[in-house]
C-alpha cells in the first residue's frame, strides 16, 4: 500500500517537478532601427549565474527557477542597460534598448581613464568600430578622411609600409611630427626606426603598427587639443591616438571568423615612349660614337615597334588573403577575448609582399568584488619582402621602380633562351661593368630582401577600488620588437653589381618597458559638484640594440645571406646600443558644476634622458573649460536642441622626439693608415649643448559641439592656434668651435586652423537607415622664426625653411616658357650653367633682372606641400539585410615635387622618357611647354616650377556592399553570415601626373604606388 | 480503494500537465476545434480590451451559433489581434479609442508627494521621461526624485501611446520596465510605495462599480476646472469617458484601438462587420471611447 501511494504521489507530482523550470522568451531590438541586437546579455538578477545572450535574431530563451515576478537585467555594449520586471512568463519579453552613441553620457577613452562625452573639455574624435571593419591590413591606413584635422598619407604603397599622420599640421622641423600612440595604455612613438636594423637596402619603412590586427580594435580616440593631450606632457605636442582593443563580454561564448580575398593592381601607369618612339629620340640625342657603339640606325629603329613594356613586367595583379578568428565571452566575474589572424598580401610590384601571423589574448577577472586584474597581450610575426633600394652608385636613378620605368624599351628583359638579359647597350656610367648591366626585373626576383619583425606587446594591470570612488591602478607593460633584416644581391643585381655580390644581416632588438601607478578619486556631491582627481607616476625605458654585418664579393651565390662568411670582402660590422628613460608625474582634476560647467586642469612633469643635465625636467600644464549651454534656462525649452556645448582650452605640451644623446658632445670612430697599418682614431663628431631641451607647443582651442533633432544632426567646430617654440635647429656657430653648426633651441612654427565636422542621420526606420558624415579642416602652417644666425635654410635645392613660409615650401626657378625662333637670343636670360641659349631651350624668370638665371638670385617660392584644406566624406546606407558604405578622402591645395616627371622629361641616350616628349620643341613644332631634346642638359638637376604639381585629390578610399543573413545550423541555432564585396582606391580624381598624389614626402621620385584593390569576404558569427 | 487512489493521482497529473501546457502555449495552433468539432477562430487581445472582446464573442454567438470565436491563449498565432494604432499592421479595422491616464497606488508615498500637484504636460514629461531635468520648483522637493516610474515594454503596452503624447519614445521612460500585460503595472504599484505608472481606463476602473479600482489613485492633472472632479479619484468611469469625448486634454494620451486581421476567412470578415455595426455600442460599458 505504502509503495503504491508513493508511486501515485510521484506520478502526481512528476509533471510539476518536470516543469519546475520557468521558461522566459523574449526579443531584444534597437529602439531606433528595430534591428535585433545579437549577443545582448540577459541575466536573472535574483538567480546567480542564470543568464543567456540573444541569438542572431535578437531572441533569447531563459530557464529559471525563480517565480514571477522577477527582474531581468539586459545589457549590450553601446546601449543603456535596462532592468525589466517580468510578471508573466506567457508573454514574450519585448525589450527595445536605446544606444548611447549620440548620448551625452557616452563614455570616451581619454588619457589614463574615461570621461563622459558631455563633460569633455577637449577636442576628442572617436573612430567607431564600424569604420574599422574596412579591409585594410593596418588601422592607421583608415584614419585618413575619418577625423577632421588628421592627415594620413602612406609613406609608400608597399604592403606593410608606414603611414605618416599629422594632427593639426606639423609642428617641428627636425624633431618628429608623428602623434603619440597609446595602445591599451602602452605609449608608443610610431617610428620605423624601431624596426630598422640599418640595412637600408632591405627597406627602411616597416610600419610597427602593421603588427596590430585592425579586427582586434574596439575603438580609437584621437586627442587633438591640449586639454586632452597635456596628460602626455612631453610627447603630446603632435596629438595622441588612443587605441583600445576588444575585451570579452558577459554571456555566451561568441565565435567569429572572417575570410577575405582581394585582388590588387596598380591604379595608374605612366606614359613612356615605346621602342620605336624612343629609338627616334635616341637618334636625335646620341653622339655619333654612341650610335656606332650601339649599332642603332634609322632603319633598325623602324623595326622595333612597341618593344618591351617594362611597367608591364614590373607590375602585377596581386592577391591578398586574410583569415581571422576570435572567441570571446565571459561570466559574472571574468571576461576574455582570444583572436588569431593571418594576412598574406602580395605587392603590386613583383617580389614584394607582406605576411602577418598574429594572436591576441585579452583577459580580465574580478578576483574580489573590488579588485580586478587583467592582461592584454598580442604577439605577431610579420615579414615584409622585396626592396626597390639601390646600394652604392645609382647613376642618377632612384631605385628599381625608376630603373624599370626608364630602361629603354628597345632592351628585352629576357634573352632568347629565357634567361635574364644583363646586356643593355644603352646603359652608361656606373651601371656598366664588364659589359654587363643590371636588369630591374631580374633584381625583383633574384634579390632576396626581407624585414622580419616579431612584436610582443603585453600589459598587465590590477585595479583596486579601495573605497567607493577611490581606485588604485597599477599597470606594467613591455613591448619588444625583434627585427631581422636580411638581404642578398647576386653579382648581377644592382646591389651586388660593383662588388660581385653583397649580403647583409641586420638585427635589432627594441624594447620599451613601462610602469604606471595611478590613483583616481571620484566624488559626486548631490547634483551640484562632481570631481575626478587623478594622480600618478609613470616610468618608461626604451632600449635598442643593433647589429649589422655585411660582406661582399661572393664566390658562390647559393647560400646568400645565410653564409656571410662566403663573401671575401669584409665590411665593417656596425653595432649600437641606445637607452632612454622618461620619469613622469601626472595629475588631473575634472570638476563639473551642476553637470553643466566643466573644468579640466592637467599637469604633467616629465624628466627625460634626452635633454641636457639642467634641462631634463619640464612641466606641462593645461586648462580646459566646457559649458553645456543647452541646459541653461534660456535654451532649455528649445526641444530640438539636444546638446550645445562650448569648449575652450589652453596649455603647453612638448616634443622630445629628437633622438638620443643629441645634447652631448659625441665622438665617432674613424680609420687611418700609418705605415701601411690600419689604425683606429676617434674624433669629436658633434658639438654638445648644455641647454638643449624639448620643443614646446602652446595651444589654444575654441570649439563647440552642437546636436539637434535628438542627435540626428550633429556639428563639431574647432578653431585653434598652436605655437611651437624652442625648435631644435642646427644653427651656424663660430668657426672657433671647430664646428659649423650646433643643435640649438631656436625658432618658432605656428599652426592656425579651423575644423568642422557634421554627422547626420538622414533616414532612420526599421528597414532603411541612411547616415552621412563629413569633415573639413584648414590649417595654416608658418615658420615665424629660425633664430638670429640665419635667414633661411635650404634643403637639397628643393625646399626652403624661411620665416613667413610654411614647412615644405618649394624653392626653385620659375618656368617662363620655351625660347622660340622668333626671339632674340641675346635678350633671353639663360641658366648660368648653360650660358649659350638656343632655340627650344627652357626659359626661366630672371627674378633680379641681371641677365643671368642662377640658383642664388633667381629662385622663388613655388608653393607648399601643406594643403589648403583636407576633407572626408562617408555615407552608410542600410536597406533590410543589405548595406552600402562609401568613404571619400580628399586634399586641396597641396603641391608635390614630381621629380620622376622631371627625370622623364629630361631625355638622354640611356633612358626612356615621357610621351610628352613626342610634342617636344622643334623648328617645325614650336612647343611652348616641352623644350627641345638635348642630351645631358644642364638644368635637369634643378627644381623648376613645371614639376611642382597640384597634388589635390579626391579619392574614393573604400566602397563596400554587403548582405546579412542567418541560416539555421544544428539544433535550431543560427549562424550570422555577412557577405561583402569592397573596392579600395576605386576612384581618384586628381590633376597630379605621377603615380599617386597621396604621398607623405616632399619629393616624389618613383614611390611605390598605391594600388586599387577589389575584395570579397565573408564573416561568420556564432 | 487502491485503484481509486491511483486513478485519482494519474488524472490529477494529467490535468496539471494540461494546465501547464495551456499556459505555455503548447496548444498554440491557429486552427482550434470547437465543442461541435467546428473551426474556432481566435482573437488575441490585451487585458484592457479582453472584457469587451469576450462580450462580442458572447453576443456574436447569439447571432451566429455555428461560428465559434475564442480568446487566444499563449504565444501562438491568432486570426485576429486587438492592437493599438500601429503602422506595422497594414490592415487594421478601428473600433474605438482608449485613454491612458497616469496613476499611482492609493495612499502610497508617491500619492502623497503628488497630492495637489495638478501636473501639466511639461511636468508630466519631467516626471516620466529621461533627458528632462526636474525644473527648479520640482528640485526643491528632494523626495520627488525618489519616485520610480513603471512602464510596460510589451508590444501591446500603452507605453508607446503615453510616450508619443509627450513627443517621447517609450525607450525614454525613467525607472523600471515590466514585461507582461499592462495590468501588471497595477501590481508593480502595489509593491512599490514610491511607484507611479499609467494605464488604460479599463485597467484602472472597476467595470462593474464604475469607480477606480480600490488600490489605485489618479495622478492629479492640470485639467479644466469643470472637469476636475471627473479626473479625481471620486470621478466615475462614465464621467471620465464623457469628459474625454467632449474635450481634448493634452495630458491624456488617446490612442485608437483596432483589430488586425491575419486571415482571409469569410467568417472572420463577417465578424468584423458585426463588430463595426453592433460591437462598438459596448465601448463605454467596457471602458473605451468611441471613435471620433
Amino acid at each position: 500500500m505504502g509503495k503504491r501511494l508513493l508511486v501515485a504521489t510521484l506520478v502526481a507530482i512528476g509533471p510539476l517537478v518536470a516543469f519546475a523550470q520557468n521558461l522566459i522568451t523574449g526579443h531584444i531590438t534597437d529602439v531606433r532601427t528595430g534591428e535585433p541586437l545579437i549577443g545582448a546579455s540577459v541575466i536573472v538578477k535574483s538567480e546567480k549565474g542564470r543568464g543567456v545572450v540573444t541569438d542572431v535574431d535578437g531572441n533569447f530563451k531563459l530557464e529559471t527557477k525563480v517565480e514571477a515576478p522577477l527582474t531581468l537585467k539586459v545589457e549590450y555594449v553601446g546601449y543603456r542597460a535596462l532592468d525589466v520586471d517580468v510578471y508573466d512568463f506567457d508573454e514574450p519579453v519585448e525589450i527595445a534598448l536605446i544606444d548611447n552613441s549620440n548620448r551625452l553620457d557616452e563614455v570616451v577613452v581619454v588619457g589614463y581613464g574615461v570621461q563622459k562625452r558631455k563633460q569633455l573639455t577637449g577636442a576628442v574624435t572617436t573612430v567607431k568600430n564600424d569604420e574599422l571593419l574596412n579591409t585594410s591590413t593596418s588601422f592607421d591606413n583608415i584614419l585618413g578622411g575619418a577625423v577632421a584635422g588628421l592627415d594620413a598619407t602612406a609613406s609608400s604603397g608597399q604592403p606593410g609600409a608606414s603611414v605618416n599622420i599629422r594632427i593639426r599640421g606639423g609642428n617641428s622641423i627636425n624633431a618628429g611630427n608623428e602623434p603619440l600612440y597609446v595602445i591599451d595604455g602602452v605609449l608608443l612613438y610610431n617610428s620605423s626606426s624601431a624596426t630598422n636594423a640599418g640595412n637600408s637596402v632591405a627597406g627602411t619603412n616597416f610600419n610597427p603598427l602593421a603588427s596590430i590586427n585592425p579586427s582586434d580594435i574596439e575603438s580609437i580616440e584621437v586627442l587633438k587639443d591640449v586639454s586632452a593631450s597635456a596628460i602626455y606632457g612631453s610627447r603630446g605636442a603632435n596629438g595622441v591616438i588612443i587605441v583600445t582593443t576588444k575585451s570579452g563580454k558577459h554571456g555566451k561564448v561568441k565565435v567569429d571568423y572572417g575570410y577575405s580575398i582581394g585582388v590588387s593592381s596598380v591604379r595608374k601607369r605612366l606614359d613612356v615612349l615605346n621602342a620605336e618612339q624612343w629609338g627616334e629620340l635616341y637618334l636625335e640625342l646620341a653622339t655619333d660614337a654612341q650610335k656606332k657603339a650601339s649599332g642603332v640606325t634609322p632603319e633598325l629603329v623602324k623595326t622595333w615597334g612597341e618593344g618591351t613594356d617594362w611597367q608591364d613586367a614590373l607590375f602585377r595583379t596581386a592577391t591578398t588573403q586574410q583569415h581571422q578568428v576570435s572567441v570571446s565571452g565571459g561570466s559574472d566575474n571574468e571576461r576574455f577575448h582570444i583572436s588569431g589572424n593571418y594576412t598574406n598580401q602580395d605587392g603590386v610590384i613583383r617580389g614584394t609582399g607582406f605576411t602577418r601571423l598574429g594572436a591576441r589574448l585579452n583577459y580580465e577577472r574580478d578576483i574580489l568584488k573590488n579588485v580586478t586584474v587583467g592582461l592584454k597581450s598580442s604577439f605577431s610575426k610579420s615579414t615584409q619582402t622585396g626592396s626597390q633600394s639601390f646600394r652604392g652608385q645609382s647613376n642618377g636613378v632612384s631605385g628599381l621602380l625608376e630603373l624599370a620605368l626608364r630602361t629603354s624599351p628597345a632592351v628585352p628583359i629576357y634573352n632568347t633562351d629565357g634567361t635574364y638579359n644583363y646586356a643593355n647597350p644603352f646603359e652608361a656610367g656606373d651601371f656598366v661593368r664588364n659589359g654587363l648591366t643590371p636588369n630591374a626585373i631580374a633584381d625583383l626576383s633574384e634579390v632576396d630582401a626581407q624585414t622580419r619583425v616579431d612584436n610582443t606587446l603585453v600589459s598587465a594591470f590590477a585595479q583596486w577600488e579601495i573605497i567607493k570612488g577611490l581606485k588604485l591602478r597599477t599597470q606594467g607593460s613591455v613591448n619588444i620588437l625583434n627585427t631581422r633584416q636580411n638581404v642578398f644581391g647576386p653579382a648581377t643585381s644592382q646591389i651586388g653589381f660593383n662588388s660581385d655580390g653583397y649580403g647583409a644581416v641586420g638585427s635589432k632588438r627594441w624594447e620599451s618597458d613601462q610602469v604606471e601607478v595611478t590613483l583616481t578619486w571620484n566624488k559626486k556631491i548631490g547634483n551640484i559638484h562632481e570631481f575626478e582627481v587623478l594622480g600618478g607616476y609613470t616610468y618608461q625605458q626604451e632600449k635598442s640594440e643593433r647589429l649589422l654585418g655585411s660582406t661582399a664579393d661572393y664566390a658562390n651565390d647559393n647560400l646568400s645571406y645565410k653564409s656571410l662568411q662566403s663573401g671575401s670582402q669584409l665590411i665593417a660590422t656596425e653595432t649600437d646600443f641606445v637607452t632612454s628613460v622618461l620619469y613622469s608625474g601626472i595629475g588631473r582634476i575634472n570638476y563639473s558644476l551642476l553637470d553643466r560647467y566643466h573644468l579640466t586642469a592637467t599637469l604633467r612633469a616629465d624628466g627625460s634622458s634626452r635633454f641636457a643635465k639642467n634641462k631634463k625636467w619640464g612641466w606641462f600644464p593645461s586648462l580646459g573649460f566646457a559649458w553645456n549651454v543647452n541646459e541653461e534656462k534660456f535654451l532649455k525649452n528649445i526641444k530640438w536642441i539636444e546638446d550645445l556645448k562650448l569648449r575652450a582650452s589652453i596649455g603647453t605640451v612638448g616634443n622630445q622626439e629628437i633622438g638620443d644623446y643629441t645634447f652631448l658632445s659625441t665622438y665617432a670612430a674613424t680609420h687611418y693608415f700609418l705605415g701601411g697599418i690600419k689604425n683606429i682614431a676617434y674624433y669629436r663628431s658633434a658639438l654638445g649643448n648644455d641647454d638643449l631641451k624639448w620643443e614646446t607647443t602652446t595651444s589654444y582651442d575654441l570649439g563647440f559641439d552642437f546636436n539637434i533633432l535628438k542627435g540626428k544632426l550633429g556639428f563639431v567646430f574647432d578653431v585653434y592656434h598652436k605655437k611651437t617654440s624652442d625648435l631644435l635647429l642646427d644653427i651656424p656657430v663660430e668657426q672657433t668651435t671647430g664646428f659649423s653648426r650646433q643643435l640649438t633651441n631656436v625658432g618658432n612654427v605656428t599652426n592656425d586652423g579651423v575644423e568642422f565636422a557634421v554627422n547626420a542621420t538622414l533616414w532612420q526606420a526599421k528597414d532603411l537607415t541612411w547616415q552621412v558624415s563629413a569633415n573639413i579642416a584648414h590649417n595654416h602652417n608658418e615658420v615665424t622664426s629660425i633664430g638670429t644666425g640665419q635667414s633661411e635654410i635650404i634643403n637639397g635645392n628643393q625646399t626652403i625653411i624661411r620665416p613667413g613660409e610654411a614647412l615644405g615650401t618649394y624653392y626653385g626657378w620659375q618656368f617662363d616658357g620655351i625660347v622660340q625662333t622668333s626671339e632674340d637670343l641675346k635678350s633671353v636670360p639663360s641658366p648660368s650653367n648653360k650660358p649659350v641659349v638656343e632655340y627650344g631651350d627652357v626659359k626661366y624668370v630672371d627674378q633680379n633682372g641681371d641677365g643671368v638665371v642662377d640658383q642664388e638670385n633667381d629662385r622663388v617660392v613655388l608653393g607648399s606641400a601643406q594643403p589648403d584644406f583636407t576633407y572626408g566624406f562617408a555615407t552608410q546606407l542600410r536597406y533590410k539585410s543589405w548595406n552600402l558604405s562609401l568613404n571619400f578622402q580628399g586634399s586641396y591645395g597641396n603641391k608635390l615635387y614630381n621629380q620622376m616627371e622631371q627625370a622623364l622629361e629630361s631625355p638622354n641616350a640611356s633612358y626612356n622618357a615621357s610621351t610628352k616628349l613626342l610634342n617636344r620643341w622643334t623648328a617645325e613644332n614650336p612647343s611652348t611647354t616641352i623644350p627641345r631634346a638635348v642630351a645631358q642638359n644642364n638644368y635637369s638637376a634643378y627644381l623648376d616650377s613645371r614639376f611642382i604639381e597640384d597634388a589635390s585629390y579626391l579619392r574614393l578610399k573604400n566602397i563596400q556592399i554587403g548582405y546579412n543573413f542567418q541560416p539555421k545550423v544544428g539544433n535550431n541555432q543560427k549562424l550570422g553570415v555577412y557577405l561583402y564585396a569592397s573596392a579600395q582606391n576605386l576612384l581618384t580624381i586628381t590633376n597630379y601626373s605621377g603615380y599617386d598624389p597621396e604621398y607623405s614626402g616632399y619629393v616624389d621620385r618613383g614611390t611605390y604606388p598605391a594600388s586599387r584593390t577589389f575584395t570579397f569576404g565573408v564573416k561568420l558569427s556564432y | 480503494m487502491k485503484k481509486i487512489a491511483l486513478t485519482i493521482a494519474v488524472l490529477f497529473s494529467i490535468s496539471i500537465s494540461n494546465i501547464w501546457a495551456e499556459g505555455n502555449g503548447v496548444n498554440d495552433v491557429n486552427e482550434v476545434k470547437g465543442t461541435n468539432n467546428t473551426t474556432v477562430r481566435t482573437i488575441k487581445a490585451p487585458r484592457f480590451a479582453r472584457p469587451l472582446v469576450e462580450k462580442w464573442i458572447k453576443e456574436y454567438a447569439k447571432t451566429q451559433p455555428g461560428v465559434e470565436f475564442q480568446i487566444a491563449k499563449g504565444q501562438g498565432n491568432s486570426d485576429l489581434n486587438v492592437v493599438l494604432d500601429d503602422k506595422n499592421f497594414s490592415q487594421i479595422v478601428y473600433f474605438g479609442e482608449t485613454a491612458v491616464l497616469p496613476i499611482t497606488a492609493r495612499s502610497s508615498e508617491a500619492a502623497r508627494l503628488l497630492e495637489g500637484k495638478h501636473l501639466n504636460n511639461k511636468k508630466l514629461k519631467q516626471l516620466y521621461f529621461l533627458n528632462e531635468d526636474f525644473d527648479e520648483e520640482v528640485k526643491k522637493n528632494k523626495a520627488f526624485e525618489t519616485i520610480t516610474v513603471y512602464s510596460g515594454s510589451n508590444a501591446t503596452s500603452v507605453a508607446s501611446s503615453f510616450a508619443h503624447n509627450f513627443g517621447e519614445e517609450s525607450s525614454n521612460f525613467r525607472g523600471k520596465r515590466i514585461s507582461g500585460d499592462d495590468l501588471f503595472l497595477n501590481t508593480a504599484l502595489a509593491k512599490d510605495p514610491l511607484g507611479v505608472s499609467f494605464n488604460a481606463l479599463p485597467n484602472i476602473f472597476d467595470l462593474k462599480s464604475r469607480h477606480l479600482k480600490e488600490n489605485l489613485s489618479l495622478v492629479g492633472l492640470d485639467v479644466k476646472k469643470d472637469l476636475a472632479n471627473s479626473f479625481s479619484d471620486n470621478g466615475t468611469l462614465d464621467e471620465l469617458l464623457t469628459a474625454l469625448e467632449n474635450s481634448k486634454e493634452s495630458e491624456v494620451a488617446i490612442e485608437k484601438v483596432g483589430i488586425s486581421v491575419n486571415t482571409t476567412d469569410d467568417e472572420v470578415n463577417k465578424f468584423l462587420e458585426w463588430v463595426l455595426a453592433q460591437g462598438t455600442k459596448y465601448n463605454h460599458e467596457y471602458g473605451l471611447l468611441n471613435l471620433k
